[in-house]
């Protein structure tokens, strides 16, 4: 081993000495190098909040134990105490006993555990012997080893056994040891049982504050670098979804949502107070009773965050999570002020000002606090909470309206009613009735001046339309760019005109416009439409703007079109949905002298046709003729066109350019394809696609749609473009906040990558959707209160000074009410004067196809959970229930509102009774109403309809039970009520069947019932016929 | 000062940069003060004085400061660095030799030291050293992460690891089998053989430059310009769409430059002889196939007899071929870039009927 030492003397090429203090540096430096990282790895923000929000719940908690303390009767507590103290001294009187019964007790488990242990080892050594036997049994029956097998399975099967008794024995004796035990020990435990019930909420809050501490060492250990790995009390909090996946391009990976490991208050109840938890990341969810919260329609457990929100599932770092604030537009708009030392309006602006307000908003908040930029490689990053409603979006796309997510029901009536959809597909906005006026017959109803007059500014003639705008936009703003757009109107104008059909109607007899006025004012016509000139557009609850606004009619069109119209709108337009008032004659001559009569928005009386500019229309023509042709070719081709066809040329070009048969019916455009970028999935579009142009708004998804649906030509700026090539958008004028609804809209359309079972869908909630899109398309809520919206009528009515007992029927239960039958005749063609003679305004006739009448029974009876489409018939009543049901009737005097018949009607305005006076004439309540829903009404009417004028006879007992009491009962014994007892006492055969009867409000409303289903009826004198009369036929009104 | 970057700018193009690194670095190779001591500390100085100059762009500082980038630019300074030292050690020995002294290393070379703790120790700091270099950087510098790939959305630009952008930069001179393929492996094949091509004894085991000029430079040539420049091209001065951009230049991937290149066969048949290209490849790319056929087999005879007659006397002829071949594709590089500058053309042969271009 031993070597001999080196022969040369020793000589280093490096001086080791300061080798060494080299060393010595680098190891010392290298400490801190690995405290850096450890402090970089274990610092994590979620730590802190985690942590941050353990002292909120040991506050709270700390105040649910002095409120559990304050509860605590110090009496009884003292009570049960003392019983404990007494108990333990008892058992010290009886020491001796109580030490015996306990080593008894010893010993009988010791016994127990000794023959538990040995039975379990008996069974498996058994299960083994039995195996083994199977299988040699298997091999060869009748084999010696078969046979020895299972003679050493029978042996040990006799050992189970055997032990299977002595274990129950032992368990026996160690049961009764304890009880004797247990006896001695009574008096102390039933102390200790009663005062853990009485303490049991503060022992619980207690419990609990143990499980907070984090000032001990404990915590610090198991929260410690490495030690960790064990316990730990700050963790990851995640929750796998089913279901829900993660596009990872050529894959899909399961969604793992840990939004609560900072958001960790966000399930819990009891941190929804802002002044008490300033930071929302600390606080209860806003909305549990339709998130999270396990009863919810969303729990937490199979929805998680980022299904709704959107972001990134597993991040724990606040910017890879990809919140985005919602004034990010805002902050980068003062950050360009400042760049260029101006505002928008060329204005100086002060530096530190900016700076201070860019520091006030959310995004400079959150790059101060966590460092937020944007991050760019998340392809879909939250929405900004100003369209958080965009998530509701994916899975309910196919719902008819979105009444618990205003801004997106908003944004989706907008991009309805705006037309988007006909320029850009979306999926589920296919099958929507086309939003502009049908233009086949457009010659017909006006003048090529008018038409183009409207063109040029829309809003100059109607304040509030929704035709956008298409003409004299930024991107045409130059000289030329006026020309152009002069020579495009003059084509579109031209060519329509040229192709439109041209039908003269004869003017109506000259009517009167007061009276016209009267008319418009009853009929039910401000149920769509007002009168108003310079009114704003409300789309939103715009129940009243779902038809125009009837202004300078007298410039647009001619008395003769206006009375062909409304005698039958399908005429003129058969895909109309101005429905039919039946008007007579004169009612029409009235009401057109009184629209002819309303006013025109001056700007419009100001406005010219503009005309065609010849060079621009022949640059226009060549431009479109060399698509198809060489230059030469066009040119000659272009010498041969009359200006005329010319225009007609450069009309359908326009036409086609602009996509104008997205909203309307024009002819030679019957299939053309829509414009418009697909939108179905554009809330996936990313964002490296979206040109910004040279419009300076922050490079997220939510900013370019903003911008582009606010101003949509503008990322033409600076841009140089053929005629083209130009964005063709039109302006829609949308309000600040029209434009956050349609954005929550639009961002929201994504792929939907949800599991079938977590979409919302079912046969009852497709009726129901079909149903709301009717009432949504033909605006059943601009006169009727359905699902308590709507009923816009009512404020055209209040300003005309008209009562509202005239107004049209609150439909509220209509499913449960009426019979599906009697529904579908009633809309498929309504007769006015039936149940309530005394409205002037009328349910119009609306056209329907019968599949249309089957959704809106469908919707109405499914809605109400009511039986469809058909009900029990009802032939035969039982008499004495329907004469005591007369009885009470007469006595109640119910006919005093309810005429019983068409006559009674009469009578009774006749003795000067008014509207408000009358209640539905019940004449054929036995064909409209369901047999079991009047009984239920008589009952209750306050529940079915409240605010309702029918008086509720029957009222809660008091106001948590749903048990009514009948007040005839007390009253059957007054002399006023003498002889209804007399006539009950006649039918029920004695007082006391009488009383039984009146002092039972379902028998008394079944009764009522069963008088008024024999109404008018005369079916039931005949009980063997099998079908019902049809309905006796009343003039209408 | 808005002229000057202009200006470095318009330097900076892949032309003119190339063109005035090959010159600055053979004539530099030739100035001896920048090695020595002093000339290290002004190439330092310059190179450090245009950083800070430079990081005062907002453009330059982000793409400088980009994590993936930093690396990049601590190469080129060890590169320098290298590059200096061996030129320093190389001339030091050539004035010693020119004394008639041994070189420097033999001074050392008899002397004999212990793996303890001369080598070990100094390993054994180095390694903490390196520790700590490597913790500090990756706190400091957060690793880029991005979302998984995903072939609907390629980054723009996308980059290769930045040890190959010296080849992706040039796919945009020769198509991706002769890019990608035929010349790296050729690199490889060629390092390879040096020793068996090279077998001049003189300058093994020490730093010379005057006994071996003309293969210091030529390794020089094919290692500083074709190797590192383009991959300090490809990384700083490439950007979206693989446009070029100056170094303060801001990267909009809005620019557009046109791209109208043609090949030898268009400029043969239609600029020269105006007719229509022959359907028949052969026949069209025959001006092509010579061109490439001259240079590949007639010049290294041509060249053993006039300028390398010293080299083909001193190797011998299997020798002599082999390395005058690799030579020539080594130099068919930039002649490709070269040609692609000044006459934009695209494809010295282009068979597209089975995609062989050259």
């Amino acid at each position: 081993m031993a070597k001999a030492p080196p022969p040369e003397p020793i000589d280093h090429h490096y001086d080791i000495a300061k080798l060494t203090k080299v060393f010595a540096i680098v190891s010392i430096l290298v400490i801190p190098a690995f405290g850096w990282m450890t402090w970089q790895d274990y610092g994590r923000d979620w730590k802190s909040w985690q942590k941050k929000f353990v002292e909120n719940d040991r506050k709270r908690t700390r105040e649910a134990l002095r409120g559990a303390a304050e509860k605590i009767d110090p009496d009884v507590e003292q009570r049960y105490l003392d019983q404990k103290r007494e108990g333990a001294r008892e058992l010290r009187r009886n020491r001796a006993a109580v030490a015996e019964a306990e080593e008894g007790n010893r010993r009988a488990e010791g016994a127990w555990y000794d023959a538990d242990q040995d039975f379990r080892f008996k069974k498996a050594e058994m299960d083994t012997a039995r195996y083994v036997y199977e299988t040699r049994r298997k091999e060869d029956a009748k084999s010696s080893a078969a046979s020895k097998a299972k003679a050493a399975y029978e042996r040990l099967k006799a050992a189970y056994d055997d032990s299977q008794v002595k274990e129950q024995a032992a368990r026996k004796a160690w049961d009764e040891a304890k009880a004797a035990v247990l006896a001695l020990e009574k008096t102390k435990k039933d102390a200790e049982d009663a005062l853990s019930k009485l303490d049991e909420d503060y022992d619980r809050n207690q419990a609990k504050l143990r499980t907070l501490r984090q000032s001990d060492a404990f915590y610090f250990v198991r929260n410690a670098p490495i030690a960790d790995m064990l316990a730990p009390s700050l963790k990851i909090q995640q929750v796998q979804l089913d279901g829900l996946t993660n596009d990872v391009n050529f894959l899909r990976s399961q969604r793992v949502d840990r939004c609560v490991t900072c958001h960790i208050a966000a399930e819990k109840r009891g941190f929804e107070d802002k002044q008490k938890y300033p930071q929302s990341v600390l606080r209860t969810h806003p909305r549990l009773d339709l998130f999270v919260d396990s009863n919810s329609p969303h729990p937490y457990a199979t929805f998680g965050c980022t299904s709704c929100h959107g972001g990134r599932d597993r991040a724990t770092d606040f910017m890879r999570a990809g919140h985005m604030p919602n004034d990010y537009a805002e902050y980068e708009r003062l950050e360009e002020q400042i760049r260029e030392g101006r505002d928008e309006k060329g204005m100086p602006v002060d530096e530190d000002a900016n700076r201070e307000l860019m520091g006030e908003t959310e995004t400079g908040r959150w790059m101060k606090e966590y460092d937020w930029e944007v991050d760019k490689f998340n392809d879909l990053p939250m929405y900004p909470m100003k369209a958080v409603e965009a998530g509701c979006f994916r899975c309910h796309r196919q719902d008819a309206g979105h009444p618990k997510a205003p801004k997106l029901d908003e944004g989706r009536k907008l991009v309805e009613a705006l037309g988007c959809w006909g320029c850009h597909t979306m999926k589920g906005f296919e099958s929507l009735p086309k939003p502009g006026p049908n233009l086949a017959s457009l010659a017909s109803k006006t003048t090529p001046d008018w038409a183009a007059r409207w063109l040029v500014n829309p809003r100059a003639f109607r304040s509030n339309t929704k035709m956008p705008r298409f003409f004299y936009l930024e991107n045409f703003g130059t000289p030329s760019g006026h020309r152009l757009t002069d020579t495009m109107i003059a084509g579109v104008t031209a060519y329509l005109f040229e192709k439109s059909g041209k039908d003269v109607y004869a003017s109506p007899a000259r009517g009167d416009a007061a009276r016209g006025k009267v008319l418009f004012e009853n009929v039910g016509c401000q149920g769509c439409h007002i009168s108003e000139p310079g009114a704003e557009r409300h789309v939103m609850d715009g129940w009243r703007q779902h038809g125009p606004n009837l202004i300078g009619l007298s410039e647009k069109t001619t008395p003769g079109w206006i009375a062909a119209w409304l005698k039958n709108p399908k005429a003129y337009n058969p895909e109309t949905r101005m429905p039919n008032l039946r008007l007579a004659d004169d009612e029409i001559a009235d009401l057109v002298a009184y629209l002819m009569s309303r006013p025109v928005q001056p700007e419009f009386k100001a406005s010219h046709a503009p005309q065609a500019d010849p060079a621009e229309r022949d640059a226009l023509v060549t431009d479109y003729l060399t698509q198809t042709r060489t230059v030469v070719d066009a040119k000659a081709d272009l010498a041969k066109m009359s200006p005329h066809e010319k225009d007609l040329f450069v009309g359908e070009k326009i036409i086609a350019n602009y996509g104008c048969y997205a909203c309307h019916n024009i002819p030679g455009f019957e299939k053309a394809k829509p414009i418009g970028v697909e939108l179905s999935e554009w809330g996936n579009k990313p964002v490296h696609l979206l040109d910004f142009g040279f419009v300076s708004v922050p490079h997220t998804r939510a900013d370019w749609l903003a911008q582009k649906v606010g101003d949509p030509r503008s990322f033409d700026r600076e841009k140089v473009k053929t005629f083209q090539e130009k964005l063709k958008m039109p302006q829609f004028s949308l309000s600040p906040a029209e434009v956050e609804a349609v954005q929550t809209l639009v961002l929201g359309m994504q792929k939907n990558d949800m599991s079938d079972a977590l979409v919302a869908h079912g046969a009852a909630r497709a009726a129901v959707e079909a149903g709301r899109r009717i009432v949504r398309d033909y605006n059943c809520q601009g006169c009727h209160i359905l699902e308590d919206k709507g009923g816009a009528i009512r404020e055209a009515m209040t300003a005309n000074k008209i009562d509202l007992a005239l107004a049209p029927p609150i439909i509220r239960g209509e499913g449960a009410k009426v019979q599906s039958e009697w529904l579908f005749s009633f809309l498929h063609g309504p007769r006015t004067g039936q149940i309530r003679p005394w409205l002037k305004v009328r349910m119009p006739t609306f056209g329907f196809a019968p599949d249309q009448i089957n959704t809106l029974t469908a919707y109405f009876a499914t809605q109400d959970k009511a039986r469809y489409p058909f009900e029990d018939r009802v032939e035969s009543l039982d008499p004495r229930s329907r004469a005591a049901g007369a009885a009470t009737f007469a006595s109640l005097k119910c006919a005093q509102c309810h005429p019983t018949s068409q006559e009674a009607f009469g009578q009774a305005l006749k003795e000067g009774k008014t509207p408000a006076d009358l209640a539905p004439i019940l004449a054929a309540a036995h064909t409209r109403l369901r047999y079991d829903w009047i009984a239920d009404w008589i009952k209750r009417p306050d529940e079915w309809m409240p605010g309702t004028r029918m008086p509720t006879n029957f009222p809660k007992l008091d106001e948590k039970s749903d048990k009514r009491m009948s007040p005839l009962a007390p009253a059957l014994d007054t002399p006023a009520f003498a002889g209804l007892k007399k006539e009950l006492v006649a039918i029920w055969g004695s007082e006391a069947e009488a009383k039984a009867y009146i002092g039972d409000p379902d028998r008394v409303t079944k009764a009522l019932r069963d008088h008024v289903w024999s109404l008018g009826n005369d079916f039931l004198t005949v009980p063997s016929s099998p079908r019902r009369k049809a309905p006796t036929q009343v003039a209408s009104h | 000062m808005n002229a000057i970057k202009n200006a470095i700018n318009w330097l900076a193009s892949p032309a003119i940069a190339v063109t005035l690194s090959m010159i600055g670095l053979v004539s530099a190779m030739f100035c001896r003060p920048l090695w020595t001591k002093k000339g290290g500390l002004v190439l330092l100085a310059t190179l450090v004085g245009g950083f800070v100059f430079s990081f005062t762009d907002p453009n330059f500082r982000i793409v400088a400061t980009t994590p993936d980038n930093v690396p990049i630019l601590g190469m080129l300074f060890l590169v320098g660095f290298f590059f200096w030292f061996a030129m320093y050690q190389a001339h030091l020995n050539d004035a010693r030799l020119e004394k008639g002294l041994p070189p420097l290393e033999k001074e050392d070379s008899d002397k004999k030291v212990f793996s303890w703790p001369d080598l070990v120790y100094v390993e054994l700091v180095s390694l903490v050293v390196c520790s700590i270099v490597m913790i500090v950087w990756s706190i400091v510098l957060k690793a880029p992460l991005e979302e998984p790939a995903n072939p609907g959305a390629a980054p723009n630009p996308a980059k290769a690891p930045w040890y190959f952008l010296g080849l992706q930069e040039l796919l945009v001179y020769f198509d991706p089998w002769m890019a990608g393929v035929v010349l790296p492996t050729l690199i490889i094949v060629g390092l390879m053989a040096i020793p068996y091509i090279d077998t001049n004894p003189r300058g093994n085991g020490y730093f010379s430059f005057r006994e071996r000029k003309w293969e210091i430079v030529m390794f020089c040539f094919g290692f500083i310009i074709l190797w590192v420049v383009l991959i300090i091209l490809g990384t700083f001065l490439r950007g979206p769409n693989w446009n070029f951009f100056g170094p303060y230049e801001f990267w909009d991937p809005n620019k557009l430059v046109p791209l109208n290149n043609v090949s030898v066969s268009e400029i043969f048949w239609v600029k020269w002889l105006k007719t229509a290209l022959p359907t028949f490849w052969l026949k069209r790319e025959i001006p092509g196939i010579l061109l490439v056929a001259v240079y590949m087999g007639a010049l290294p005879g041509l060249l053993s007899k006039t300028l390398f007659r010293r080299f083909y006397e001193k190797m011998g002829l299997v020798r002599y071929f082999v390395g005058v071949n690799l030579f020539l594709i080594m130099l068919a590089v930039p002649i490709k870039m070269y040609l692609r500058w000044i006459f934009n053309l695209k494809y010295i042969v282009n068979i597209q009927e089975f995609s062989f271009n050259i």
